[in-house]
C-alpha cells in the first residue's frame, strides 16, 4: 500500500511526464516519420534492386560493391574532394580577411552598412542566383566574357568546357556564401576579449603577430564550424548550382555526391544504388560532424 | 603619423569596396537585365543603366507564363512551412523547459541529432511516403516533410531556456496552467526571437529548390524557384529577358523584407545558421 506522500509524488511525476509528452508529441511524430524512418528505410532500400514501380528484389551488398566500380560514383566522390579544396579560399580565407578588415572600422554605422551589403547574397534564392550567373557566364553575351573582351582577352564557354565548368560552380558558390561566413567570423572576433589584444600590443606584437598568435587560435571554433559546413556544402548543397549550371557535365566532371544520388534515383530509377550512395554520404557526414563536435565541445546541453 | 593612418584607412576601404562591388554587382545586373529590351540585352556592351528601359519583359511574363500560379504556390508553401515549423518547435522547446523529467535529455537529443541527417538520405523515402499519401503535386508534399527542423527547434529552445524560473513560478502560484504560461510567458518574452526565426524560415521556404523540384512536376503546381526552369530551353535558346523579370519579382519581396529588418535577420543567422 502506498501512503499519501508516495501517491502524491507519483501523481506529480506522472503529471510532469504527461505534460512533457503532450507538448513534444507533434515534434516527436514529425521527426520520427520524416527524419528517423527515412534513414531506416534508406538502409533497407540500399540492399534492394527497385525502380519505384516494379517488384523489389533483395541483392545483399551488391549495391555497395558495384558502387565503387561506377564511374559516375567515383568521379562524384573525387569531385566532392576537389570542391572542398576549391571552396576553401572562398569559404574561409576571403571571409576571414574581410572580417578582420571590417572589424578595424570603429564607426558603427559604416561597419553596419558594409555588413548589411555583404550579407545580401545570403538571403537570395540559390537557384535564382545560379540562373543569373548562368547569364553572366553566357559565352556570346555574358558579362564575364564582355569584361574579358574589354581587356582584349578571349572569352570561355565557361559552363561547357572541362577546365572552367567546376571553377564556375565554385565561383558562384563562393560568391553566395562569402558574406555569411564573413558575418560568422566577425561574430567570432567580437567574442575575443580586448584584454588579450591589449596585452599582446604591450608585448610589442604587430598587427600580423596579434592576428596569428591571438585571434586565429581563439577563432578556431568558428573556423571548425565553417570548414565543416563547407564539407557538407561540397557533398550536399552544391547540388543546386551543379544541377542548374552544368547538370554534372561535361561528362561527369562536375558531379558531387548529392547529384550522383539524384541521378541514380530520379534519372536512372536505380533506387538501390541511390540509397547505398545516400547511406555512404551519411556515414561520411557523421564522421565529419563528429570531428567538428569534438573540436567545438558538443551541442551545449546543460540541464540547469 | 597622421598621413600614414589615413593611407591605411583608404586602403582598407578600397579593398572592402572592391569586394563589395563583386558582391553586389550580379544583383544589380539582374535588375538591369530585367528592364532591358532584347537589342540591349544581347550585346557585348556593358551598361548597367539601360538606354531605353522597358517593362516589356514583365508584361511577357504575366501574359505567357503561369507566374501568378507560381507566386501563389510559393506564398502558400512558404507560410505553411514557416508557421508549422515554428509552432512545432515552440511547443517542443516549451515542454522541455516547463516540465522536468528523466527523459528530457533523451527527447532533446532525439530532436537535435537529426541535424546531421543529410537531405539526400531522407529524400527518396520521403518522396515514396508523399506519393503513397497521394500528395505529389500538392502544397502538402512541399510542406509536410519540411516541418521537422532541428535548427529551428535548437534556436527557439536556446531562447526559451533563458527565461528566468520566477516567471513560471508566478504562474503556478496563481494556479494557472501550462497553456497560460505558454501564452503569457513564452510568447510575450520570446516574441523577438520567435519572429526572427519565423522570418528566417520564410526566407528559407521561399528559396527552397531541390525538394519542390522533385514533388512538383505539373507546371501549374510549381513554386517560383522551380518555375524559373521554364525559361531554359536548349533548342530555342533561353529566354533571358522574361527570366530576369521573374527573378526580380521573386527576389524583391526578400530584399524588401531584408532592408526592413536586416539587423534581426543577421543576428538570428549568427545564432542559428541559414539552412540554405
Amino acid at each position: 500500500m502506498m501512503n499519501v506522500q508516495q501517491r502524491k509524488r507519483l501523481y506529480k511525476h506522472g503529471k510532469q511526464y504527461l505534460g512533457l509528452l503532450v507538448y513534444t508529441l507533434p515534434g516527436i511524430l514529425f521527426f520520427l516519420v520524416f527524419k528517423y524512418w527515412p534513414i531506416i528505410y534508406s538502409f533497407i532500400l540500399s540492399f534492394k534492386r527497385w525502380n519505384f514501380v516494379g517488384k523489389m528484389r533483395s541483392v545483399g551488398w551488391d549495391n555497395y560493391a558495384s558502387m565503387f566500380g561506377k564511374e559516375s560514383f567515383t568521379s562524384a566522390l573525387m569531385n566532392t574532394l576537389y570542391y572542398i579544396i576549391g571552396l576553401f579560399p572562398f569559404f574561409v580565407v576571403i571571409p576571414l580577411l574581410l572580417a578582420v578588415l571590417l572589424s578595424n572600422i570603429k564607426h558603427e554605422k559604416v561597419q553596419n552598412l558594409y555588413r548589411t551589403m555583404f550579407f545580401t547574397p545570403t538571403i537570395l534564392a540559390f537557384s535564382i542566383i545560379c540562373l543569373v550567373w548562368m547569364w553572366i557566364f553566357n559565352p556570346s553575351f555574358g558579362l564575364l566574357n564582355n569584361l574579358l573582351m574589354l581587356f582584349g582577352k578571349e572569352g570561355y564557354a565557361w559552363l561547357s568546357e572541362q577546365q572552367t565548368a567546376m571553377l564556375s560552380i565554385i565561383m558562384v558558390s563562393g560568391w553566395k556564401f562569402m558574406g555569411s561566413n564573413m558575418i560568422l567570423f566577425i561574430a567570432g572576433l567580437v567574442t575575443i576579449s580586448d584584454e588579450y589584444i591589449e596585452a599582446s600590443k604591450i608585448d610589442g606584437a604587430n598587427g600580423w603577430e596579434t592576428f596569428w598568435h591571438i585571434k586565429w587560435p581563439l577563432l578556431s571554433p568558428t573556423t571548425i564550424y565553417i570548414t565543416t559546413t563547407s564539407v557538407i556544402f561540397a557533398a550536399e548543397r552544391a547540388f543546386t548550382p551543379i544541377n542548374i549550371l552544368t547538370n554534372g557535365g561535361p561528362g561527369n566532371s562536375t558531379t558531387n555526391l548529392s547529384h550522383a544520388i539524384y541521378l541514380f534515383g530520379f534519372q536512372y530509377f536505380n533506387i538501390g544504388l541511390a540509397s547505398a550512395t545516400a547511406i555512404f554520404t551519411s556515414v561520411l557526414f557523421l564522421i565529419v560532424t563528429g570531428i567538428m563536435m569534438k573540436g567545438m565541445g558538443g551541442f551545449g546541453y546543460y540541464e540547469n | 603619423m597622421k598621413i600614414k593612418i589615413n593611407i591605411g584607412r583608404i586602403l582598407l576601404h578600397l579593398t572592402l569596396i572592391i569586394f563589395l562591388v563583386v558582391n553586389i554587382f550580379p544583383i544589380l545586373w539582374m535588375l538591369s537585365s530585367a528592364i532591358k529590351n532584347p537589342n540591349e540585352l544581347f550585346t557585348n556592351e556593358i551598361r548597367l543603366i539601360p538606354k531605353s528601359p522597358t517593362m516589356e519583359n514583365f508584361f511577357t511574363v504575366f501574359r505567357d507564363y503561369n507566374i501568378a500560379n507560381w507566386l501563389v504556390n510559393s506564398v502558400a508553401t512558404t507560410l505553411g512551412i514557416s508557421v508549422l515549423q515554428v509552432l512545432v518547435a515552440v511547443l517542443a522547446a516549451f515542454g522541455l523547459t516547463y516540465y522536468k523529467t528523466r527523459i528530457n535529455e533523451v527527447i532533446f537529443y532525439f530532436f537535435i541529432l537529426t541535424m546531421v541527417i543529410p537531405f539526400q538520405v531522407t529524400m527518396i523515402p520521403n518522396y515514396i511516403l508523399m506519393s503513397q499519401m497521394k500528395l505529389i503535386n500538392t502544397w502538402g508534399a512541399v510542406i509536410i516533410p519540411n516541418i521537422a527542423s532541428a535548427t529551428t527547434f535548437f534556436f527557439i529552445r536556446q531562447h526559451i531556456r533563458g527565461i528566468p524560473k520566477v516567471f513560471y513560478e508566478a504562474a503556478s502560484i496563481e494556479g494557472a496552467n501550462s497553456l497560460w504560461a505558454l501564452r503569457n510567458v513564452v510568447f510575450s518574452l520570446c516574441k523577438g526571437a520567435i519572429s526572427a526565426m519565423f522570418i528566417l524560415c520564410v526566407i528559407d521556404g521561399w528559396n527552397l529548390y531541390f525538394w519542390p523540384l522533385l514533388v512538383l512536376s505539373k507546371p501549374e503546381t510549381r513554386t517560383i524557384t522551380v518555375g524559373l526552369h521554364e525559361f531554359l530551353d536548349h533548342e530555342a535558346g533561353n529566354r533571358w529577358g522574361p527570366f530576369m523579370a521573374t527573378a526580380t519579382l521573386a527576389t524583391l519581396p526578400v530584399i524588401i523584407l531584408y532592408v526592413l529588418i536586416q539587423r534581426n535577420i543577421i543576428d538570428a543567422f549568427i545564432s542559428s545558421g541559414i539552412k540554405g
